[in-house]
């Protein structure tokens, strides 16, 4: 009679285990889902983000902000700027010659 | 004492009771252990979900990482008349709706009046933030539909060159269509069951192959560097009546390509309204003759070959000389003029008589070198390979029309490869309009580098080129137009008659100006070619008149947006010594 009380014991234990686990198993996917429904969303923001912000540096816009404003900008003219160089000429960066022997010369 | 009936009443409930629980219990026993395949696979089917995990195109973007086309998450509003008119709200929420959606109260309601109907769309592709506006209203019978569609941020900026995708998502123009396999990426595919109202169960999924996301193309384009050449070419069609327009803006140490613009163009986010002649790439897509800015490559050619020196004079006959019988005429009439005049002054036949000096066969050599009469092999679709026909089929005076640029075909692509070949101490570069494509991981995919495909032209026939190209944009020269403040222009004017027919034709020409900036020390090569346009005020059409113009309007916001330096008193002593020869 004890035996019988003691596997009915085990039993139930066991079957509560397995059932506590099914139950965090079942979290955890839910919790998997809410995650990648998170992600998702989360792109979508940056995917539209990067494009408000690609839009908002975008030279026509800033014109069209600049004249919306009455704000004339130009680029400096070469009198205007200050240019700061080594004293002997740089010699162009020449990517064919590093990049492949010329066909004919 | 209980009655004999009650006993046998409750005896027979249980035994029912019983009967029926026991039954129950072999049916389940029977479902769960016995051969019901067909059962456990009809259950198993409505259980197991399997899905496709769809993936969107990569993005597309200029050489700062600008963003050019994506996949965007956008909204379509949707009404269901047959809610909002059982409501007797069909004027309120129009004038709701109209507000939020910016769009006429009118059109608004002609959607949501339409009694019976369960589904209008009212608005579609409407960004996130609009959506949220709509949702905030709170309106019965209004919802957002949620979808992904390709998007081109900047509308019809840079439209030739970047192509779109169609509704399917397949790349059908431009870089879309030619880089489509690195786009368009890999769906991926999950297996799993789901529960009794639908719900993914995921502890269940069997299986999950993640997607392969579309990589990324970077181009070598420069979105503000288009900016600036789109406004011009949309000047100069408007100023200049032109039929069409197309220019191009490319590194010339590099060969990458900085702009590429033709006009007309189209909002690539409406590319299905457009006519298909509107879509052509004109830039890579169209042999023209090029006329007068052919010069450059035959005069090259000659110095190349010691056959002639920059300051040879060579008598232009007053403007008419026949050769073989057939005349050929100057635009104004010249006598002698040397090298460096007959560039400047575009004489057609100076540049003749030096192509004659050169000879057929040295002068075909020459111009395949420059890698005419075959594709440059630009990434994108639809290029042409210009047509440059095989000596053999020469009559005896092409070459003294080749030398004018006719009887022979370019694209405006090839034609400024051979500027920039001169720009580029005569190696001719590979022209590229894809810089590198990245996947989402970041792995270089794959990476254009710089690249000579030949050197026709020595590196002192070069410099000596581009000091009589510089005569070209000086006082006396053919292309003054095109003088940039702060810089010495190496450029050359064209002008060619159409071909109407088969006939040319007085009243249409095609026009053109390339330059190199600045002369001495090119960083940038620009192409200007218009189609049929005119000069309101002079009523002229040669391209020193016209394109010479649109030229500067590209080239002096480019030069101080790039930094372009010019050159100073030390750097101009180190490139004379190679024009003297001095290595």
């Amino acid at each position: 009679m004890l035996w019988s009380f003691a596997l009915l014991g085990v039993a139930a234990a066991l079957a509560g285990i397995y059932l506590g686990l099914v139950n965090a198993c079942d979290d955890l996917g839910r919790q998997i889902k809410a995650l990648e429904t998170s992600r998702a969303e989360l792109r979508k923001q940056v995917v539209n983000e990067e494009r408000n912000w690609s839009m908002a540096r975008s030279i026509g816009n800033m014109e069209r902000l600049l004249a919306a404003h009455g704000i004339v900008m130009t680029f400096p003219q070469e009198r205007n700027i200050v240019r700061l160089k080594a004293a002997e000429p740089d010699e162009p960066a020449q990517y064919a010659r590093l990049a492949a022997p010329p066909v004919r010369d | 004492m209980i009655d004999r009936g009650y006993i046998w009443r409750t005896t027979l409930v249980v035994v029912a009771l019983l009967a029926v629980w026991a039954g129950l219990a072999v049916r389940l026993g029977y479902l769960h252990l016995g051969a019901n395949e067909g059962l456990k696979r009809r259950v198993l089917q409505m259980r197991t979900v399997e899905q496709e995990i769809l993936v969107g195109r990569g993005r597309i973007l200029d050489r700062n990482g600008q963003l050019l086309a994506l996949d965007l998450p956008v909204k379509n509003i949707i009404v269901e008349p047959k809610v909002i008119l059982s409501n007797g709200q069909a004027r309120a929420v129009s004038a709701q709706l109209a507000r939020a959606l910016d769009l006429p109260y009118d059109q608004v309601f002609a959607r949501v009046n339409k009694p019976g109907d369960p589904y209008e769309p009212v608005a579609r592709l409407v960004r996130e933030e609009v959506a949220e506006k709509v949702l905030r209203l709170q309106l019965k019978g209004v919802y957002p539909e949620p979808l992904t569609t390709r998007y081109y941020p900047h509308g019809a900026l840079g439209c030739h060159a970047l192509g779109f995708s169609n509704a399917e998502g397949v790349g059908s123009a431009g870089v879309e269509q030619r880089w489509n396999a690195y786009l368009k990426g890999r769906p991926g595919l999950r297996q799993s069951e789901r529960d009794g109202i639908k719900r993914e169960i995921v502890v269940r999924r069997k299986l999950q192959v993640d997607p392969q996301e579309g990589a990324d193309v970077h181009l070598t384009l420069d979105l503000n560097v288009q900016y600036f050449v789109e406004k011009a070419l949309d000047a100069a069609m408007t100023n200049l009546q032109a039929e069409a327009a197309w220019a191009i803006v490319q590194e010339v140490r590099t060969g990458a390509i900085l702009a590429m613009a033709s006009r007309p163009a189209y909002d690539l986010n409406a590319y299905s309204k457009t006519a298909p002649e509107t879509r052509l790439n004109r830039a890579v897509g169209v042999n023209f003759e090029p006329g007068s800015i052919f010069k450059i490559g035959v005069v090259a050619a000659a110095l190349n070959e010691g056959l002639v020196a920059t300051n040879d004079v060579f008598d232009c006959e007053n403007g008419m000389w026949f050769y073989a019988g057939r005349p050929l005429k100057d635009f104004h009439p010249y006598g002698l003029l040397d090298v460096t005049g007959i560039l400047r002054k575009s004489s057609n036949i100076g540049a003749a008589k030096i192509a004659v000096l050169l000879g057929d066969q040295r002068l075909h050599r020459y111009l395949s070198a420059y890698g005419l009469g075959r594709p440059t092999g630009i990434e994108v679709p639809g290029e042409e390979s210009g047509i440059l026909n095989p000596v053999a089929k020469w009559a005896k005076i092409d070459a003294t029309r080749i030398a004018m640029g006719h009887t022979v075909a370019v694209t405006a692509l090839q034609m400024l490869n051979i500027l920039c070949c001169i720009g580029n101490d005569g190696f001719l570069m590979k022209s590229h309009l894809v810089r590198k494509v990245v996947d989402k991981n970041g792995v270089v995919l794959l990476e254009n580098k710089p690249e000579a495909l030949a050197r026709p032209i020595t590196e002192r026939t070069a410099a000596q080129m581009r000091q009589m190209l510089a005569e070209v944009t000086r006082e006396g020269g053919t292309g003054t137009r095109a003088a940039v403040a702060g810089y010495n222009v190496a450029g050359k004017t064209g002008s060619a008659e159409k071909i109407v027919d088969g006939r040319y034709v007085k009243n249409a020409n095609v026009s053109s100006f390339m330059g190199l900036l600045p002369a001495e020390r090119p960083e940038i090569g620009i192409i200007v070619v218009l189609d049929n346009p005119t000069d309101p005020t002079t009523g002229l059409r040669t391209g020193g008149i016209t394109a010479a113009p649109v030229f500067a309007k590209i080239a002096e916001p480019i030069a101080r947006y790039l930094d372009v330096r010019p050159l100073d008193a030390a750097e101009m002593v180190y490139y004379q010594k190679i024009l003297e020869g001095e290595p």
